[in-house]
């Protein structure tokens, strides 16, 4: 557990800057209530990005996924849980869950046909 | 592949609210923090008018972290995401204050003084709004956030604090920048030599600018005989209401219509339609909802709190009950201290700044804004000050409760944000006399027009912040090899 749990760690270590988006190269797929298995196409780490850094680097990732391509963002800031969200229904893109880990949260949102590209 | 449902599982457990390490020192700390009270009212009673502003700093904390009450996300979310959710929340915590706010002024304990109105308030916004993109959070948003273990915030307030503290205490070197007029006008008011008014460009900005003016609220302006007319007419109707409605409004046809009508497919909308969207925009965030309304109420509880106080004490100032009480020390040349009466938030933070800098050797009395106005309290008697403490403790408290607490260390490019956006805030609520609550929320609910002027500004100021702070990141993703 105490492996896991630094290994886990390690693997959202922010960077001092930028660095925080790793897209296209290795997709993965998760379990997601109510969806099932996800493909996600791109992550973003955001640990101990202040706002609006979380709300726009998602903007960025959906702009530059492909339709339904999903995207995971991971947050330690509680605004951007709850603004990524609400900010799915002007874009048109969708947000499938938002899950709790320990001390920071996973969002994943999808880019939909109708998704306003920024 | 990963499963997100263990970890679910894990973070949302069925436990009870303080049946948890972070639930037992939320009740530990509360436990102290009413028992120094009790300590206090068995030393002196008059010591109630000093927990008034701890206790209701706690409820203003509780109701901040609950709703992510933050001016600076309604102004961020809506230029940077188009997300109106918490500029929703400060229009519906700003018309219930009106209400709250004339009741208190019509039984006759209200605090408020309006701003005197001029070119400042409208720069002040401007710098204000600038500053709180980069810092993430308003000067009400840092504390709570600090509350949080957000340290970047804890940063903040110090920037705000020290900023302010120099500004309000500008050299020599700075009375070039005022004009001659201002110094003319300010040696007619005929100051003590003490304050040296012609000396340092924010005493010659208060006394030959800033007194010079005039300001009002709405029910001063109308004067139709009839206390109730003025101001639930005039403060809390024209005033703020009638504003808050037409933002609503706004951002309703200019953000959220849009995706509401592409959510339920409405091709063309009814005015049922219409008003179900409106509704929808306005209980989209029922927590930042719930937070205006909580927010609005005890805002305007604590200024008749504190109204009924000074009539009960027969007080017109807090600095008069501790000089009575044998703290003379850090009182204004007038005998006072800063004590709005109301929520207020940066002018404690200057006082806690110009404390340090005093202990430091630094003279910080010769000026008008602390040696004649605000006085430098000890912090441990400064009632504003340990309101604002008292909103760190209640975001701890809620934070800790819900499992949302936790120490956040900024990196490199968060701590510079935090400190030039904080001294920005800093410098911004001295030139418009307050900041997104003092010169916006408690101004507007209060029938002065001054404030709305500031919520010009601040939002002039956030849309440039939102612009360099993309440009920004842009730059930073440039060079960025790993960024897309």
């Amino acid at each position: 557990m105490l492996f896991q749990n630094f290994f886990r760690r390690e693997e959202i270590t922010t960077h001092r800057f930028g660095r925080q988006r790793i897209c296209g190269e290795d997709k993965y797929w998760v379990e997601l209530p109510e969806h099932g298995e996800v493909e996600v196409c791109c992550r973003i780490q955001c640990i101990g990005d202040i706002c609006p850094r979380p709300q726009l680097q998602t903007l960025k990732a959906l702009t530059e996924s492909p339709v339904d391509g999903v995207v995971e963002v991971i947050t330690d800031n509680l605004s951007a849980v709850e603004t990524i969200p609400a900010m799915m229904d002007g874009y048109a893109g969708k947000h499938l869950c938002t899950i709790r880990e320990k001390d920071h949260w996973r969002l994943f949102v999808r880019r939909e046909s109708t998704f306003t590209v920024i | 592949m990963m499963s997100a449902n263990t970890a679910s599982s894990r973070g949302s457990g069925q436990m009870s609210l303080f049946g948890h390490r972070g639930g037992h020192i939320a009740l530990g700390l509360t436990a102290i923090v009413a028992l120094i009270s009790v300590i206090l009212l068995m030393q002196d009673m008059r010591w109630v008018y000093l927990l008034v502003y701890v206790w209701f700093g706690i409820i203003y904390g509780l109701f901040l972290q609950y709703g992510r009450f933050c001016m600076a996300s309604a102004i961020r979310d809506l230029f940077a995401v188009e997300v109106p959710r918490m500029a929703v929340g400060v229009m519906i915590a700003t018309g219930l204050f009106s209400l709250i706010a004339g009741l208190v002024t019509v039984g006759g304990y209200s605090t408020f003084h309006p701003h005197p109105l001029g070119w400042h308030i409208l720069f002040g916004g401007l710098i204000f709004g600038f500053g709180i993109i980069f810092t993430g959070g308003c000067a009400s948003g840092s504390l709570y956030k600090a509350g949080e273990g957000n340290m970047s915030s804890m940063l903040v307030l110090v920037s705000i604090s020290f900023s302010q503290a120099l500004f309000a205490d500008l050299g020599s070197w700075s009375n070039t920048f005022a004009p001659d007029s201002w110094t003319e006008s300010a040696l007619e008011k005929g100051m003590p030599d003490v304050l040296t008014v012609t000396d340092g460009w924010f005493d010659l900005f208060t006394a030959g600018y800033i007194w010079d003016l005039s300001g009002g609220t709405v029910a001063q302006a109308l004067e139709t005989g009839s206390d109730w007319i003025d101001v639930f007419i005039g403060n809390a109707l024209i005033g703020a209401i009638i504003p808050s409605i037409l933002i609503l409004l706004i951002l309703y046809v200019r953000v959220y219509r849009k995706g509401y009508m592409r959510r339920n497919k409405l091709l063309e909308p009814t005015m049922n339609d219409e008003l179900r969207g409106l509704w929808g925009m306005m209980t989209a965030s029922k927590n930042t909802a719930l937070a205006g309304l909580g927010l609005g109420v005890f805002a305007g509880l604590h200024m008749w709190a504190t109204g009924a106080l000074r009539e009960h004490y027969n007080i017109f100032n807090f600095g008069e009950l501790l000089d009575s009480m044998g703290y003379s020390e850090g009182l204004s040349i007038q005998m006072t201290v800063f004590d709005p009466g109301y929520w207020y938030i940066t002018t404690q933070e200057a006082q806690l700044g110009a404390w340090v800098m005093e202990k430091m050797g630094m003279d910080m009395m010769d000026n008008i804004f602390f040696g004649l106005m605000n006085g430098i309290p000890n912090p441990l008697i400064n009632a504003p000050l340990l309101m604002s403490l008292g909103i760190i403790f209640g975001a701890a408290f809620l934070a800790l409760v819900r499992r949302e607490f936790k120490w956040k260390v900024p990196n490199a490019e968060s701590a510079t944000f935090a400190l030039l956006g904080g001294a920005l805030m800093g410098i911004g609520a001295r030139l418009g006399m307050g900041c997104n609550v003092g010169a916006f929320f408690a101004a507007v609910t209060n029938g002065d027009l001054t404030g709305w002027i500031f919520l010009i500004g601040m939002l002039v100021g956030g849309y440039a912040g939102v612009v360099a702070f993309n440009r920004w990141m842009e730059w930073r993703a440039a060079g960025d090899e790993f960024d897309i």
